[in-house]
């Protein structure tokens, strides 16, 4: 698999956010996007995951044009910003109805989803029981549940408690041979320990860091 | 047992429709019964003293009692339009909270998938036009509603009742025309049509207004809002100053101008000078004027996400 992002700007209002941005990604690699807050990050991986449409530029999936406004990206899951769902249903309800879109997996791959997250003994308990860590490890479960082979994590470490930070640390490593993992993280030592390649977003610029 | 909780309030209302029907229709009927045993009475005493009277005002009365088609004319008064006109009367009239209480039931579960902003985790996995399909059949998942009042009501005015226009009382031809008297069964589906047509507009005023207000009870007061500014401006802008005023000099023009009454749409009022098909045209464009309004509030899908993003 490959993602090529080319001339990519996108404009809000006469506010411009991002600015040409070229970049490939391919499979057996994890990419850490780092920035400040609001140096286009956020929009950049929106664009990706097909929920903005880009100004100017164009968004290729193995060659292939991606038109956000007809289809949504090939085998991509992200979480992106704050996790949120049906705040009334239970954890694993709110994934089982995810998981109902595309019919592709059963009840055993969403409860392994919760147990590597560690959310498995919570997952009878009403999303707006949960607190702002269990939040983050549904999110993080719905990206996982459907085995993607595009993996969108912004800021995936936020909130959870250090076993879990570290058993998604391996994991993302063991599953990074068949995926396109992008990852953005306020910790610098989070990206460097785990990325092959960290791009560096200031004022929707994109330069190549590493 | 999971359809009869997620659809307790419907199926509340229903039963409830159902037996304000049968106390309508039993009032009703108990009332002909009566003027039957009545007019039996009338009918046995006059063949007991015919031949006694001497009064030319009361031989006449009793002629009319002996004809032999009397109480078959009687029967035919016990009409199918009479009992649906005092059915309808008695239970279709609160029409306004009837609509928003089909929009309110309607909107559970579509607000929230903006409000929870489960649209972003939805989009990722299907394409938009499959989401939109998804979130209209959601809305319209109640448009049995209506029909169904409507054939709960049949059923009731149908029981025992003639079809027979033989004698159709001036009230019904004022209300309904001679076209529909002469073909019940004809009113029937028209009717049954009508309230899909409804149902539809208030679905699509609720659809628009909910592409930007998340909140349930918020936009339920929206809603309200919206559809008395519409009914205000067609009563005073359409109905009065373009029918009553600009085109009252042109007869059968003029005439049209009750059919632009939204709120009445369900009583399916059409009148005697009227005709069917100019009812249905007048509808019809409002239901695709709404289309319209819902075609633009949704096509564009950025917008719509970032709408999403901002509930908290």
């Amino acid at each position: 698999m490959k993602i090529e992002i080319k001339n990519v700007s996108k404009k809000f209002k006469n506010n411009l956010v991002l600015d040409k941005v070229n970049l490939t990604f391919t499979t057996g690699h994890i990419y850490g996007l780092k920035g400040r807050n609001g140096s286009g990050k956020s929009v950049f991986l929106k664009i990706l995951a097909g929920l903005y449409i880009p100004s100017e530029g164009e968004v290729l999936f193995d060659n292939k044009k991606f038109n956000p406004k007809k289809e949504y990206p090939p085998n991509m899951r992200a979480l992106i910003e704050n996790p949120t769902f049906f705040a009334n249903m239970t954890g694993y309800e709110n994934l089982k109805l995810l998981a109902k879109i595309q019919g592709k997996i059963s009840d055993k791959e969403i409860l392994e989803a919760l147990e590597l997250v560690n959310l498995i003994s919570e997952k009878d308990k009403k999303y707006n029981k949960y607190s702002l860590g269990m939040k983050q490890k549904l999110g993080i479960a719905q990206v996982f549940m459907e085995n993607p082979e595009i993996l969108i994590l912004d800021e995936v470490f936020n909130g959870l408690e250090e076993n879990t930070v570290l058993k998604l640390k391996d994991y993302l490593k063991e599953i990074k041979k068949e995926k396109i993992i992008i990852i953005t993280s306020h910790q610098k030592e989070d990206l460097e320990l785990l990325c092959d390649k960290i791009y560096f977003f200031d004022n929707g610029v994109v330069k190549d860091e590493e | 047992m999971k359809f009869l909780k997620n659809n307790f309030l419907i199926i509340l209302f229903i039963i409830i429709f159902t037996i304000q029907c049968f106390n309508i229709w039993q009032e009703k009927y108990n009332l002909h019964q009566k003027g039957y045993e009545y007019a039996s009475e009338i009918q046995k005493e006059c063949l007991e003293t015919m031949d006694t009277l001497t009064d030319a005002g009361e031989i006449a009365r009793c002629e009319r009692f002996l004809a032999e088609d009397f109480f078959d004319t009687y029967q035919k008064e016990y009409n199918f339009f009479d009992n649906f006109t005092s059915i309808s009367d008695g239970i279709w009239s609160s029409k306004d909270l009837l609509a928003y209480f089909f929009i309110a039931i309607s909107l559970i579960g579509v607000t929230r998938i903006f409000k929870d902003k489960v649209a972003l985790y939805m989009l990722e996995r299907e394409n938009y036009s499959k989401f939109l399909k998804k979130l209209f059949c959601k809305s319209y998942r109640y448009i049995w509603f209506y029909p169904l009042l409507a054939i709960i009501m049949f059923l009731f005015s149908l029981y025992n009742a003639s079809l027979d226009p033989v004698k159709p009382l001036y009230a019904f031809d004022v209300h309904f025309g001679s076209f529909i008297i002469n073909h019940p069964y004809i009113f029937m589906i028209l009717f049954i049509i009508n309230t899909i047509i409804f149902s539809s507009i208030c679905l699509n005023i609720a659809l628009v207004i909910v592409r930007r207000q998340h909140n349930y009870f918020l936009a339920l007061i929206e809603i309200i809002l919206v559809i008395l500014a519409i009914q205000l401006f067609l009563e005073l802008v359409v109905i009065k100053f373009i029918f009553n005023n600009l085109l009252y000099e042109f007869e059968k023009v003029n005439l049209l101008g009750h059919f632009f009454n939204f709120v009445n749409m369900p009583d399916f009022y059409i009148g005697i000078n009227s005709n069917v098909a100019m009812f249905f045209l007048v509808n019809l464009i409002f239901l695709l004027i709404s289309f319209v309004f819902v075609y633009f509030s949704y096509r564009n899908k950025e917008k719509l996400v970032i709408d999403c993003e901002k509930n908290k």
